[in-house]
């Protein structure tokens, strides 16, 4: 059975309070960009173990252990792939750890950001990096109808299914096909719920001036000072460690 | 203030008109109640108010909408949306922000106001409307009532002349409807002017001072509700009294015409003691 339910759940846009999820979205966006560009200064063994211990107290600070645990978990196979073919193509076992390493602190870097950011802040975090108001609203209005759309589907399955509808038989392209009956009502339903959407956002003078004014203002605490200079830090380490210990070549095949 | 002028209105596509020859004035401080079946051209009357006809909707319009003087035609949706706010039936369809207090925000900001005032403005329309609780709620987390209150006051904190309602409470429970009921009596009590589309007679005909029954694209009647409702021909036009008028009328106090549930006991005790003397 589908269940569109457990999407909302993904894009809650009740974040929890923590230390981390308090601080400037634009910190923690450039948190998580250093966090990313870190492993990728040098493919060292070094460099991954330090971006990986570097990223510690982020997940004390937005209390994402769990989060981070689950991704982890999620991605297992594909580590486990990306540990064999690199040591079927490179024969280097620590070549091959410090790939793992790199892909696992960038998994972290992403869970710690989507844990203590909120949608609406991405939303904000878009407009202030200068993305059109027409994508960064679309991306808001997408997120504030999911929970929306998801309760049509229950709707539109539970009464197809209590008409005597049976949505799951046959093989795949059975089942496959079995699904237009769900999907042109709500194809229907999503059409009349965007042209009331466009008649409320009229009223409400969308796009009425060029600039509009800002009601949400986020500031710049102590915590972000500190956390900023904490990843200026980090990269400038990060920087000298990956320029002084070149071990081996980015990709070290032979011809 | 507002001003409908012979206006027919036949939708794009349509064969028949949505509205014929309408002409209606709505003055400052009124509470107008629109009554008639569905498809009798409520939304649409409702829909010239604020521009979204012709502005919005494509068609064929003839006569002329004047809002405190200036043709809707000549000004945008955007600037009719100071004058006229526009609430309508289904509360998940108009939020269109993930927080309380940013939806409220998100008109203003469109307004280009500033964020001091802004904030000002949020405060005074959540403690008006008694939802100051749901400030920083997420709006996918609200019920259906509070949401219905929230699009209210994301419309009434741009602060229009003139509120108009279509069919605010059709989504929702008895107990949020004469929530929105009573909200509605007291915004007109403090001056806003209110026109409301709506089936539950029970709830608003008694907050009204006007009424009009609408059918078939025409306004059929028009006067004050205690009148419309007592004289028993609107049933023609689809449109039941409130069960107090029927119970008014059975026990005869039908000279009071009350509407409310407690004018029908004032009525009947008065009745009683007349009897007794």
């Amino acid at each position: 059975m589908l269940d569109p339910m457990g999407m909302v759940e993904i894009f809650r846009t009740q974040v929890g309070e923590t230390p981390y999820s308090r601080l400037n979205p634009s910190t923690k966006f450039i948190l998580f960009a250093s966090f990313i560009a870190l492993p990728l200064i040098s493919a060292s063994l070094p460099i991954q173990i330090f971006s990986l211990i570097a990223q510690v107290p982020l997940i004390i600070l937005s209390r994402s252990e769990r989060r981070v645990k689950r991704s982890l978990k999620a991605s297992l196979l594909f580590i486990v792939v990306l540990v064999v073919l690199n040591y079927l193509t490179t024969h280097s076992l620590e070549f091959s750890l410090a790939m793992v390493l790199r892909l696992v602190s960038m998994i972290i870097a992403s869970a710690i950001f989507m844990t203590g950011t909120s949608p609406a802040e991405i939303g904000d975090l878009l407009t202030k990096l200068k993305v059109p108001l027409q994508i960064t609203f679309s991306f808001v209005i997408a997120l504030r109808f999911i929970p929306v759309l998801a309760d049509d589907v229950v709707m539109i399955i539970t009464s197809q299914v209590s008409r005597g509808y049976e949505l799951e038989r046959g093989g795949f392209l059975e089942k496959v096909k079995r699904l237009i009956p769900i999907l042109i009502p709500m194809i229907i339903i999503a059409i009349r719920r965007g042209h009331q959407l466009a008649e409320a956002l009229e009223t409400k003078a969308f796009g009425a001036i060029e600039r509009r004014s800002s009601y949400v203002v986020y500031e710049y605490g102590r915590g972000d000072w500190i956390l900023l200079i904490y990843a200026i830090i980090v990269i400038t380490i990060g920087l000298v460690v990956g320029t002084l210990t070149p071990q081996f070549q980015l990709l070290p095949f032979r011809c | 203030m507002l001003k409908i002028e012979n206006v027919t209105f036949r939708y794009e596509g349509s064969k028949r008109p949505a509205l014929s020859e309408v002409s209606l004035e709505i003055d400052r401080g009124e509470f107008l109640l629109i009554a008639g079946l569905s498809g009798s051209g409520k939304s649409t009357l409702l829909r010239l108010l604020n521009g979204l006809i012709p502005h919005f909707y494509r068609g064929e319009m003839k006569g002329r909408v004047l809002v405190d003087g200036v043709d809707t035609r000549e000004a945008s949706v955007a600037q009719l949306s100071k004058k006229v706010g526009l609430v309508f039936q289904n509360p998940d369809n108009q939020i269109v922000t993930l927080r309380v207090d940013r939806e409220i925000a998100f008109g203003l900001e469109n307004l280009g106001l500033p964020r001091e005032e802004i904030i000002e403005r949020i405060n005074e329309v959540l403690k008006k409307l008694g939802i100051e609780h749901l400030r920083k709620r997420g709006t996918a987390e609200l019920s259906g009532g509070e949401k219905q209150l929230v699009a209210i006051a994301s419309v009434l904190a741009m602060k229009p002349d003139v509120i108009v309602l279509d069919e605010p409470t059709s989504e929702l429970d008895p107990f949020s409807s004469a929530r929105i009921a009573k909200v509605l009596g007291n915004l007109n009590r403090e001056g806003v002017t209110v026109v409301v589309a709506e089936h539950r007679l029970d709830l608003f005909a008694p907050k009204a001072n006007r009424m009009i029954v609408m059918s078939n694209g025409r306004i059929v009647r028009e006067g004050h509700p205690r009148e419309l409702l007592y004289r028993g021909d609107i049933s023609l036009h689809g449109v039941r009294p409130p069960s107090v008028v029927k119970l008014a009328r059975k026990y005869g106090v039908v000279g009071a015409q009350p509407l409310a549930v407690g004018e029908l006991i004032v009525a009947l005790r008065r009745g009683v003691r007349i009897d007794r003397s």
